[in-house]
C-alpha cells in the first residue's frame, strides 16, 4: 500500500496534502454548522418541555 | 483611550459580540476563498518547477501558511490567556478555548504536509529537523490545554485553567524553540535545507504570500464562527440567545 | 506580632523536610523505579554493552525524569485531601513564599534524591566513569527546573480528580529543554568537549523556572479553589 503511493511520484505528495487541508476545511465548516442546528434543536425542546410543565 | 476601553467593553459583550461578528463572517469567509482560492492552484498548477526539488515542492504553498497560523495562534491564545486572566471577560475565557483546537488543527496539518514534503525532498517522513520537531513540541503543548480545558466540570474555571497554562506555553515556546535549535547542531553537522540556496522566484513569492493571508482569515472566520457557538451555549439562559435562534421569546 | 517572612519561610521549610523524613520510605518507590527503567531499557536493547554504553547517559538522565515526574501529583494532591491546601491558602504568609519552600523541599527530597541513584544507574548501564560525575552535576541541576514544572502542572490539576495522563501531557513537553541541555552536557563530557556552556544554561533555566513557578502556581491554585 505504502510502496504503491510512493511509487506515484511526487504529484501522490502533492495531491495527497491538499486533499487534506480541503477535507480539513470541509470538517471544520460542516461540524460548525452541524453544532449550532444541534444547540437550535436542544433549546427549542428545553422550551417546549418548559412551556409543557407550566401547562398552556 | 477612555472612549477606547468603553468602545472596547461594548464589543466584548457576547450578544454584541455575536451580532458583529455574525455581520463579519461572510466577508471574512469570501475573502479568504477569494485569496486562498487563486493562490494555491497557482501554486498546484502553474507555479515553475523548483529546479531542485522538481514538483514536490508544490506542499510549500500549504505547509508554510498553516505553520505560521501554528505559531500565530498560540500568541492568540495566551494573549486571550491574559485578557481572561486580568479582566475576567466571558469572551476571552472562551477565546482561549476556541482557540486551541484551530490552533492545533493547523499545527497537525503543517506536521503532516511536512512529513510528506520530507519524503520525496529527505528520502524519510520524519526527520529530526529543528522546525518539525519544535512544531511536534506546540502540537503536545496545545493538546495540553485542550485536555486542561475540558478535564474540569465547570466550564469557566476549565478555561481559566487554560489560561493560564497557555501563558507558561509562551514563556516556554522561545525557550524550547532556541533549545531544539541548539540540540539539532549538536546533533547534525549540516541541516537538510527545505528551501535552502534555490531563492524563490518572484511570483512563487507573492503565490506564499497570498496562501499565508488567506490562512489568517480563514483561522479569524473559524475564530469567529467557534466563538458564536460557545457564546449561544454559555448565555443559553439569556432572552437575546432565544431571539437570535429565532425562537419565541421565553415566557418571562 | 509581625510575621516575618524569613521565619515563616524557614518553618514551611522545616515542615516540608520533617514531614518527607517520616516518610522516607516512599522515596525508595522512585529510586526503585529508576533501576527498573534501566533494567528494562538494558533488556530490551539487548545488553549490546556498546550500544548500551553510548546511550547510558541519555537513559540514566530519562530514568531520573520519569521518576521525578511520577511523584509530582504528590506535591498538593494529599493536602488537599486532608484540608492542609486550604490552610495553605488563607494563611497570611504570602502564598508564593509558602510555595517556594514546597519547592526547595520538593528538590531537596526528590530532585537530589534521586540523582543519589546515578551510580547504580552507572553500573547497571556500563556508563564510563568519567561520565558519572558530571552526570549528577547536571542532574541535581536539571531537576530545580523540572520540580519547577511540575510545581505548576501539580497546581494546575489539583482541583482535577487526577492527575494521570493529563498531567504527563502538561509538564512533559515543558521538561524538553532541560533534557537537550542536560544531557547535552553529558553528551558534551562524552565527546570530550567543555561542558560548561551547556551546564550554565541548564543552571540558568533551572533558575529562571525556579524563580517564576511559585508564583504561576499560587495564581492556578488560587483559581482552582475559589
Amino acid at each position: 500500500m505504502l510502496e504503491w503511493f510512493e511509487s506515484m511520484g511526487h504529484w501522490a505528495f502533492i495531491s495527497v496534502s491538499y486533499g487534506l487541508v480541503t477535507l480539513a476545511i470541509i470538517i471544520d465548516w460542516a461540524s460548525q454548522r452541524a453544532a449550532k442546528a444541534q444547540l437550535a434543536r436542544t433549546m427549542k425542546n428545553q422550551q417546549a418541555r418548559r412551556r409543557l410543565r407550566k401547562g398552556n | 483611550m477612555q472612549r477606547f476601553w468603553i468602545w472596547l467593553s461594548r464589543y466584548a459583550s457576547p450578544p454584541v459580540f455575536y451580532r458583529t461578528a455574525g455581520l463579519w463572517r461572510p466577508w471574512l469567509g469570501w475573502a479568504t476563498l477569494l485569496v486562498g482560492g487563486p493562490a494555491l492552484i497557482y501554486g498546484l498548477f502553474f507555479a515553475p518547477p523548483d529546479y531542485l526539488q522538481g514538483e514536490s515542492y508544490r506542499i510549500i504553498f500549504i505547509h508554510v501558511p498553516s505553520a505560521w497560523v501554528s505559531m500565530f495562534a498560540y500568541t492568540a491564545m495566551a494573549g486571550a490567556g491574559a485578557a481572561a486572566l486580568i479582566w475576567h471577560t466571558k469572551l476571552s475565557e472562551i477565546a482561549v478555548v476556541a482557540i486551541a483546537p484551530i490552533g492545533a488543527g493547523f499545527t497537525a496539518i503543517t506536521l503532516v504536509t511536512g512529513m510528506l514534503w520530507g519524503r520525496p525532498t529527505w528520502g524519510a517522513y520524519w526527520v529530526w529537523d529543528a522546525r518539525l520537531t519544535s512544531e511536534l513540541v506546540l502540537l503536545f503543548l496545545y493538546l495540553g490545554v485542550i485536555g486542561l480545558a475540558s478535564a474540569y466540570g465547570d466550564a469557566r474555571r476549565g478555561a481559566r485553567a487554560a489560561a493560564l497554562l497557555s501563558l507558561v506555553g509562551l514563556v516556554n515556546l522561545p525557550i524550547i524553540h532556541y533549545s531544539v535549535r541548539w540540540w539539532n547542531t549538536l546533533h547534525q553537522g549540516s541541516t537538510v535545507r527545505m528551501f535552502g540556496e534555490s531563492s524563490i522566484h518572484g511570483s512563487m513569492l507573492w503565490a506564499l504570500l497570498a496562501a499565508a493571508l488567506a490562512a489568517k482569515l480563514y483561522f479569524v472566520w473559524s475564530l469567529l464562527g467557534r466563538l458564536q457557538l460557545r457564546l449561544l451555549s454559555a448565555e443559553s439562559e439569556k432572552a437575546w440567545v432565544a431571539r437570535e435562534l429565532k425562537l419565541e421569546p421565553s415566557d418571562a | 506580632m509581625e510575621l516575618s517572612l524569613g521565619l515563616a519561610f524557614r518553618a514551611a521549610l522545616r515542615r516540608e523536610l520533617k514531614l518527607a523524613w517520616r516518610r522516607r520510605g516512599d522515596l525508595l518507590h522512585p529510586f526503585a523505579f529508576t533501576l527498573l527503567v534501566a533494567t528494562l531499557f538494558a533488556i530490551g536493547v539487548g545488553a549490546e554493552i556498546n550500544l548500551l554504553q553510548r546511550a547510558a547517559g541519555a537513559v540514566a538522565f530519562l530514568c531520573v525524569l520519569l521518576a521525578l515526574f511520577l511523584s509530582v501529583d504528590g506535591l498538593f494532591r494529599p493536602d488537599r485531601d486532608d484540608g492542609q491546601l486550604d490552610h495553605l491558602l488563607v494563611s497570611p504568609v504570602p502564598l508564593p513564599l509558602l510555595l517556594s519552600a514546597r519547592l526547595l523541599a520538593y528538590w531537596l527530597v526528590h530532585g537530589i534524591g534521586l540523582t543519589l541513584a546515578c551510580p547504580l544507574l552507572a553500573l547497571l548501564l556500563r556508563l564510563p566513569a568519567e561520565q558519572l560525575p558530571v552526570l549528577m552535576l547536571a542532574l541535581s541541576t536539571a531537576t530545580l527546573g523540572m520540580s519547577a514544572i511540575g510545581l505548576i502542572g501539580a497546581a494546575l490539576t489539583v482541583p482535577l480528580k487526577r492527575g494521570g495522563i493529563l498531567l504527563a501531557l502538561i509538564v512533559l513537553p515543558l521538561y524538553v529543554p532541560l533534557l537537550i541541555f542536560g544531557s547535552g552536557t553529558v553528551a558534551a563530557q562524552a565527546a570530550g568537549e567543555p561542558i560548561a556552556g551547556a551546564l550554565y544554561l541548564t543552571a540558568a533555566l533551572s533558575v529562571f523556572l525556579a524563580t517564576l513557578a511559585p508564583f504561576v502556581a499560587a495564581v492556578a491554585l488560587r483559581l482552582g479553589m475559589d
